[in-house]
């Protein structure tokens, strides 16, 4: 399926979603790429996996920081019709939430506890909201552009 | 069960295994709970190894970045490399010329073949077999000697460049590696009948730890794990980068997600692999090993995600670039992070005898889960 059937098919369900565009003097994204609201994410990947496109296929969630927003992304991959398709949500910097895609995705589980240790995005509905890779009593989201590391004995 | 335990005094037992565990290929801790010998509940505690990459990343310049990626899954570091360039090569549009590419190839395939090695050796002492750890690395340290004389190192290779990859191949490669092909083929009848038809390991490991199509797709494991669930996913043949779609090989795949199956997918793979690299040593041609690349590397602001076919799945970078000579973002979506997310799940109901050999068949290397 091309870019633009994939879009149109996508539009005709959910007005809401608009093509990303990239920023000014940026190069355009080399997969179809499309912005949403934070709160149809769950609705919309939902039916990305069940509805006739097939996304049955996690293969990424990113936690981004444009300096003004957080930022995360999904890049999905169909096993069976084999397109690939990127979903970016914008949230706001001081209280990141976001509901859960891990009851439509397994693989989500732990990409969005990762997010939420380096960024402080807030999954909602995740059965086991905790950090992961960070040390235990580990303070601030490290991956924040103003995340200032603490000195520790090693330093 | 429990509650009738509990009644007469016996409880739930929770069991740490690891840290420091010689299962676990590294620093893997698992919280087990336990009733009498099965697994009520499993959940992997990662992170040990956690140096920050992505962090380091956004502070290091793009060609700097190739020698961090070494340190993701240290036992494959080629194709890490590879990752690592694909995304500013594509950025900036840049066409790599053909040598390179070819060797760039034969360096990843022979990677894979000495990935598959080391699980190969460390799955058998996993289960008890203690001897195909040394044939193992009797063969895996052959490809070594072989890179050390392309690039000098052993281990962090750190030979792919933006453009193309550092040095060209000297004279005794060639002859080497086809050598190494004609030693390699024989060793793999060998290996079958050492282990992969040997009746207690098919007793451990066949029927143990079955993991279903759907639930691998929606898990998102790659690599050798997915294939062995019967989902036929490969990115050199469903998103081909490089020249892999010139070459003639096929994709190994299992039937019902067992261990078993999973060890043989990767068994059956090195043959693919040979091949690959035979092909690939026909085909190249003397030329350039470097495109014209500008000394500072400066991609256009923008974004992209690439992935290659690392010996342990699906091996992403999603890179944001800012136009400048380091990454803005600099996310690594490694596949053994995401193949042991699915553990908590397998370990469920399973006797505790059967970890091992169930953590071993996902082949983990812990540099990259924590990265």
């Amino acid at each position: 399926m091309t870019n633009q059937e994939l879009l149109t098919k996508i539009a005709e369900k959910f007005p809401a979603v608009a093509e990303s565009k990239p920023a000014a003097g940026a190069l355009p994204a080399f997969n179809l790429t499309l912005e949403l609201p934070s709160a149809s994410i769950a609705e919309v990947c939902a039916w990305l996996k069940t509805g006739e496109l097939k996304f049955d296929y996690l293969a990424s969630l990113s936690g981004v920081d444009l300096k003004d927003k957080l930022q995360v992304v999904y890049h999905l991959y169909s096993i069976e019709l084999k397109h690939k398709l990127i979903l970016k949500v914008n949230l706001d910097r001081l209280n990141p939430e976001l509901s859960s895609v891990n009851s439509v995705w397994q693989a989500a589980n732990w990409h969005e506890r990762e997010a939420y240790d380096m960024f402080g995005v807030k999954f909602t509905g995740h059965p086991y909201p905790e950090r992961i890779l960070t040390a235990e009593g580990f303070e601030g989201y490290p991956l924040l552009k103003d995340f200032i590391a603490k000195p520790d004995q090693y330093d | 069960m429990i509650e009738q335990l509990k009644n007469s005094g016996f409880e739930e037992m929770t069991l740490n295994m690891g840290p420091q565990h010689p299962s676990t290929h590294g620093v893997l801790h698992l919280l087990l709970k336990m009733d009498g010998e099965v697994i009520t509940e499993a959940r992997p505690d990662i992170g040990y190894l956690h140096r920050g990459m992505e962090k380091i990343a956004e502070k290091r310049t793009w060609g700097a970045n190739i020698a961090l990626s070494d340190r993701w899954d240290y036992i494959a570091s080629m194709s890490n490399n590879f990752a690592a360039v694909l995304g500013p090569e594509k950025l900036m549009s840049i066409t790599v010329p053909k040598r390179a590419e070819y060797i760039r190839v034969i360096m990843a395939e022979l990677n894979r073949i000495a990935s598959h090695l080391i699980f190969f050796g460390t799955y058998g002492i996993d289960i008890g077999a203690f001897t195909p750890f040394f044939y193992a690395f009797r063969e895996r340290e052959k490809i070594l000697d072989l890179y050390e004389s392309v690039c000098g190192a052993r281990l962090t290779y750190n030979y792919f460049r933006i453009g193309g990859v550092s040095a060209d191949l000297p004279e005794e490669f060639i002859p080497g590696v086809k050598a190494f092909i004609n030693y390699f083929r024989p060793k793999l009848k060998e290996y079958d009948t050492l282990l992969s038809t040997n009746p207690i390991f098919m007793d451990r490991t066949v029927g143990v730890g079955a993991i279903t199509k759907e639930e691998a797709i929606d898990w998102a494991l790659s690599g050798p794990n997915i294939r062995a669930s019967g989902v036929n996913f490969d990115l050199r043949k469903d998103d081909p980068y490089s020249v892999y779609s010139e070459f003639d090989f096929n994709i190994p795949t299992g039937k019902n997600g067992d261990c078993w199956d999973r060890y043989m997918v990767r068994m059956n793979e090195m043959k693919e692999s040979a091949r690959i690299v035979e092909q690939a040593l026909e085909k190249l041609e003397p030329g350039d090993i470097m495109a014209k690349v500008a000394k500072v590397i400066r991609p256009p602001a923008g974004e992209i995600y690439t992935h290659v076919e690392a010996p342990k799945g699906e091996l992403g970078v999603y890179c944001i670039s800012d136009g400048s000579t380091m990454p803005y973002r600099y996310k690594v979506r490694g596949p053994s992070f995401v193949n042991l997310a699915i553990l908590q799940k397998m370990l469920k109901g399973l006797r505790i005898a059967d970890v091992v050999a169930v953590l071993g068949s996902i082949d983990i290397v812990l540099g990259e889960v924590d990265r």
